[in-house]
């Protein structure tokens, strides 16, 4: 039969389409009897994982295979709707670079000699390996490193009952630095009513690229339909610069300088909720006092936006309060002052009284699930590697400071570290100064490694323990926090193609040899029974497998918290514009202003940022997506760009104090003149993500710098060279 | 008012479009459509010059005309218009000539040089027969897309076209587009 | 599920043992121990919730009570003076003081004027 006639066949068969749209997806071809029943189209529910917002979907399932993924209408959060990355959920199902078997090496680290073992072999080495380090080292000799999900858990909780407090988590390396402001500010990290908010100022946050929800979709809404006004301080020209009603191309590390002079005219124009400040806040006379000194001609030279604007948004925004917003943002990894930036804003937001109001800042509401009362185990007592009680005493404690903890592990100070979980994480490619990373994993006895994939980590492991991916798993039930708080399930939506496990075997695989099974002594099918006997309906399981998500109709609610015997938690109980709890650890209570550094003659500031269809590191490589940016680049002003003689498309060394690498030029008017910007997850080792190894690393010139307070890393700290090659 | 003929289209909001890719994976998803082609794109315009920049982007895909001239010049008949308004080729009539591709004002047709045929977005027929939305409307994250019936005056297409300005592309090649572009 | 009903001998075998220590600590002045941060946060979650968290919900006689219901200084006070049900019985009835120490470890760690920063995931 030639092709036309195949084709005749299958016309209008599922079957035709089935074995087309396979090969389309990347799943190889296989000889298959033609059916003459097409299968029965599954529709299953579950929750998308592609990156840290969690939309609900609806897995279409024919014949064992899954032919797409589409949004699901009913999570308020996700506002019905599937972005890219979620469409390419079925690349990294089907993904012929996952990772199918657990492995170990067989060379040296870095060699990509690998063999294939049993889950007995692995776990035993895991576990072998482990004690070992524990006998030598004690047990804070091991660090645990990972990254959000709905079974991350059971990791940290390994890690901890085994006696290490060394555990070190992805906000490091994002958020800590606003959820620390905003934490000692109110006592919790609010949500941003964008949907309401008639005036929006925000300092990067790029929400029309980087996704969050609902805030991404509601600021589209907000801003097209002219509910909401939107200015927009950032370096470079973004997507939400193109939206939004004024951009500001703001001298990168001077936000806090705007905000100030914000203060100043607010305040000193008497624009302030003078009502709520005298019953919700401490520490309003001393701010007020403080702020005096920085007026808006004086923050027009830091920031370079004139005073005459500076000036006008402060009074347009006091103006449209309570439905004004100094937007938090999310990922704060910038400065080394970021901190202090982030306390400005909330500092903002407070006196104006947009605190939990419509349009303004809200704080999470919650819906309670139940929890499985599992055997605890004793507290590790040794203290942490990276010594946050000494360098970084206000921080988060479970999240650790990687780049501290890294400076210290290297140095063997205070006692060693020699053995390395790593769980849904890629520090190889994912923290800055990556000669340092790659240092720290070379002095390891043993770097276990539990992925999806072959990432960077994964490449440089001593043996890799694969986990199913979330189309292939059933998870603990998930409550997401927000002004309208959801309840999202996740079920297997196809048996797991590989000899892979859901996270929860793995870690009980490691107890089991490790004796400390008691603790992990539950099925997951258990521990979501008892989160889900908090639900209201009857038969709540039953409900999820059905609807995927459950939302409460109570919510929006406003104002709950706006009662004069309200308790913020706070050490005073009240929202602290002066934090007392700052003074006591001797950082500065009120936020103070300092210069960032100088951008070299003759080099550039580094920023980073992302893109609507990549998540950070762990996409590139997924063709689907992939084919939007086969490599990245180096953004670079026009001017700059021809001084250099360098054209659009043009091959480049570009040189940190961390490393070089080679990289494509895009000239382009999108970025100031004093500013390079390239894209995150490129110029891998890994040669499984073949299609990753385009580009650079922005790892590898990134250069080791935190934030003073959170010890969040600071991303846009580091000055590059740029010559053509 | 069920004997009254549906007439599908497509209206675009793009100053909504964020240019996020996801209609452009949700469709390639959907119809298996191989990398290096696309049924639908995203038109990008840069204007301006440093400092002051201007940024629009704009879905396309195939318009679904009112007189269609794909269909006009195919030989075989494997391009045709439903009675709803859908524009469709079926796969098995098609010789791979090519003549459609040069009718098309709008590029919205390519070759798919493994199967000697060509394609192009037919609005999901397959889901619009199921009761569904096109992949790309149902998807997109700020809800760029109206799709619907044109002469059910109680869609939303139809009365996002009573109160809006909107414009079409190539007006002047005449095929009568209908994919309308809010202004 | 196993580990759970060992636990609950092990609370047997405590419990006896620690009402010999009670007594004989009756005749020493009991004094909280410094501040209770030196307590087991992840066992002191998990006697709070088996033992008192179990009551104490909504519309619950004694009301709702989590750790966010009193400052440090509060649940240091309450501790020390170890009283329960309006001063009819005291804490020792439903955990030793060892348990009660890690109890007041985890209410004190997470009081309503903590120091404890939120962050993403658990």
């Amino acid at each position: 039969m030639n092709r036309r006639g195949f084709l005749k066949l299958a016309t209008g068969g599922a079957v035709g389409a089935t074995l087309l749209q396979a090969e389309a997806c990347g799943m190889p071809l296989r000889q298959q009897k033609v059916a003459k029943v097409p299968a029965p189209r599954l529709e299953i529910p579950t929750t998308c994982d592609m990156c840290v917002n969690k939309c609900s979907l609806i897995a279409i399932v024919q014949g064992g295979v899954v032919k797409k993924l589409n949004p699901n209408p009913e999570n308020p959060k996700s506002r019905g709707m599937l972005c890219a990355r979620g469409n390419a959920g079925i690349q990294q199902l089907y993904d012929p670079a996952r990772i199918k078997h657990p492995m170990m090496r067989t060379g040296e680290r870095g060699e990509g000699k690998w063999k294939v073992v049993s889950w007995d072999e692995a776990l035993d080495f895991t576990a072998q390996k482990l004690s070992a380090v524990k006998e030598k080292y004690g047990p804070q000799g091991t660090l645990w490193s990972s990254s959000e999900s709905f079974q991350e858990q059971f990791f940290r909780n390994l890690g901890q009952a085994f006696g290490s407090p060394n555990s070190v988590r992805h906000p490091t390396l994002c958020l800590a630095s606003v959820n620390l402001a905003y934490s000692l500010t109110f006592g919790t990290v609010p949500s941003f009513d964008v949907q309401n908010a008639r005036y929006i100022i925000m300092s990067g946050a790029n929400r029309l690229e980087s996704f969050i929800t609902p805030d991404t979709m509601d600021l589209v809404a907000s801003t097209t339909d002219r509910k909401a006004r939107l200015v927009y301080l950032d370096p470079r020209f973004t997507k939400t610069a193109a939206k939004a009603d004024e951009w500001y191309p703001i001298r990168p590390g001077t936000d806090l300088a705007f905000i100030l002079a914000m203060l100043n005219v607010i305040i000193g124009e008497n624009r302030y909720d003078k009502e709520f400040v005298s019953t919700y806040c401490s520490g309003f006379e001393q701010l007020a006092e403080h702020v005096k000194q920085y007026s808006p001609d004086w923050a027009a030279e830091e920031t370079q936006i004139s005073s005459k604007h500076i000036l006008r948004v402060a009074r347009e925004f006091s103006d449209a309060a309570p439905r004004a917003m100094y937007y938090a943002g999310r990922r704060s990894s910038w400065y080394r002052d970021d901190f202090s930036m982030r306390r400005g804003q909330a500092i903002l937001n407070a006196i104006i009284g947009n605190w939990d109001r419509q349009g303004g800042m809200v704080p999470n509401a919650k819906v309670e699930l139940g929890e499985l009362m599992f055997l605890p185990w004793d507290d590790p007592t040794a203290p942490r590697v990276d010594e946050l009680d000494r360098n970084f005493p206000l921080a988060a404690k479970g999240d650790g400071v990687y780049l501290r903890l890294r400076e210290n592990v290297i140095a063997g100070q205070p006692y060693p570290v020699k053995g390395w979980m790593v769980y849904k994480q890629d520090p190889v490619s994912g923290i800055p100064d990556q000669d340092k990373t790659l240092q720290m994993l070379r002095q390891m006895d043993f770097v276990g490694v539990i992925d999806i994939q072959m990432s960077d980590t994964a490449w440089f492991a001593d043996v890799i323990l694969p986990e199913s991916t979330y189309l292939e798993r059933l998870d603990p039930v998930e409550m997401l926090a927000g002004i309208r708080p959801v309840v999202v399930y996740r079920q297997p939506v196809v048996k797991p193609l590989y000899d892979t496990k859901p996270l929860l075997e793995i870690v009980q695989g490691v107890a089991k040899r490790l004796n400390l099974s008691q603790y992990f002594d539950y099925t997951m099918e258990q521990w979501i029974a008892e989160q889900v006997k908090a639900l209201p309906m009857d038969l709540p399981l039953e409900y999820l497998k059905k609807h995927g998500v459950y939302s409460s109709a109570q919510f929006p609610k406003y104002g709950t918290t706006l009662t004069p015997d309200h308790r913020f938690v706070t050490k005073s109980g009240k929202i602290e514009l002066l934090s007392r709890r700052l003074q006591e650890a001797g950082y500065d209570p009120l936020p103070i202003y300092h210069p960032p550094t100088q951008v070299p003659e003759g080099q550039f500031r580094l920023v980073l940022g992302r893109h609507a269809f990549f998540t950070h590191a762990s996409t590139t490589n997924y063709p689907w997506l992939n084919s939007f940016s086969t490599e990245n680049t180096l953004w670079i002003h026009p001017k700059p760009a021809d001084s250099l003689g360098i054209k659009d498309s043009d091959r480049i060394e570009v040189a940190s104090g961390s490393g070089s690498i080679r990289i494509k030029a895009r000239v382009t008017p999108k970025i100031r003149p004093d500013c390079v910007f390239m894209q995150h997850g490129f110029g891998k080792h890994s040669p499984w993500l073949r299609l990753a190894n385009s580009g650079g690393s922005d790892a590898q010139l990134l250069e080791t710098a935190w934030d003073k307070v959170s010890g969040g890393a600071a991303m846009h700290e580091t000055f590059v060279k740029v010559r053509k090659v | 008012m069920t004997n009254r003929p549906k007439r599908y289209a497509l209206a675009i909001d793009a100053k909504k479009c964020i240019d996020c890719k996801a209609c452009v994976v949700a469709c390639r998803a959907e119809n298996g459509v191989p990398l290096g082609k696309s049924r639908n794109w995203i038109n990008e315009e840069l204007r301006g010059d440093w400092p002051k920049l201007m940024e629009v982007f704009e879905p396309e895909q195939c318009h679904h005309c009112e007189e269609p001239a794909c269909v006009r010049v195919c030989p075989t008949g494997a391009s045709y218009q439903r009675p709803d308004g859908v524009v469709a080729i079926n796969r098995s009539e098609c010789v791979g000539c090519r003549y459609c591709m040069i009718a098309c004002p709008y590029d919205a047709r390519f070759f798919r040089d493994d199967l000697g045929v060509v394609e192009k977005c037919d609005l999901c027929a397959r889901r619009l027969d199921r009761g569904e939305l096109p992949a790309c409307v149902e998807t997109c994250p700020s809800k760029v897309r109206i799709f619907g019936d044109l002469n059910d005056p109680t869609s939303e297409i139809h009365q996002i076209l009573e109160k809006r300005q909107y414009r079409v592309k190539k007006r002047e090649a005449g095929t009568g587009p209908q994919i309308y572009y809010l202004l | 599920m196993k580990g759970f009903s060992r636990m609950r001998k092990d609370i047997g075998v405590l419990t006896v043992g620690s009402l010999v220590l009670v007594g004989l600590l009756a005749l020493v002045p009991l004094t909280a121990s410094p501040a209770g941060q030196k307590g087991n946060e992840t066992k002191g979650k998990f006697y709070f919730k088996q033992n008192c968290k179990s009551c104490h919900v909504k519309d619950a006689q004694g009301g709702e009570i989590t750790p966010l219901s009193k400052t440090q200084a509060q649940w240091q006070a309450y501790f020390a003076k170890g009283k329960h049900m309006k001063g009819t019985e005291t804490l020792t009835k439903y955990l030793t003081p060892e348990q009660l120490n890690d109890a007041l470890t985890f209410l004190y760690n997470h009081a309503v004027d903590s120091p404890q920063p939120e962050t993403c995931g658990k």
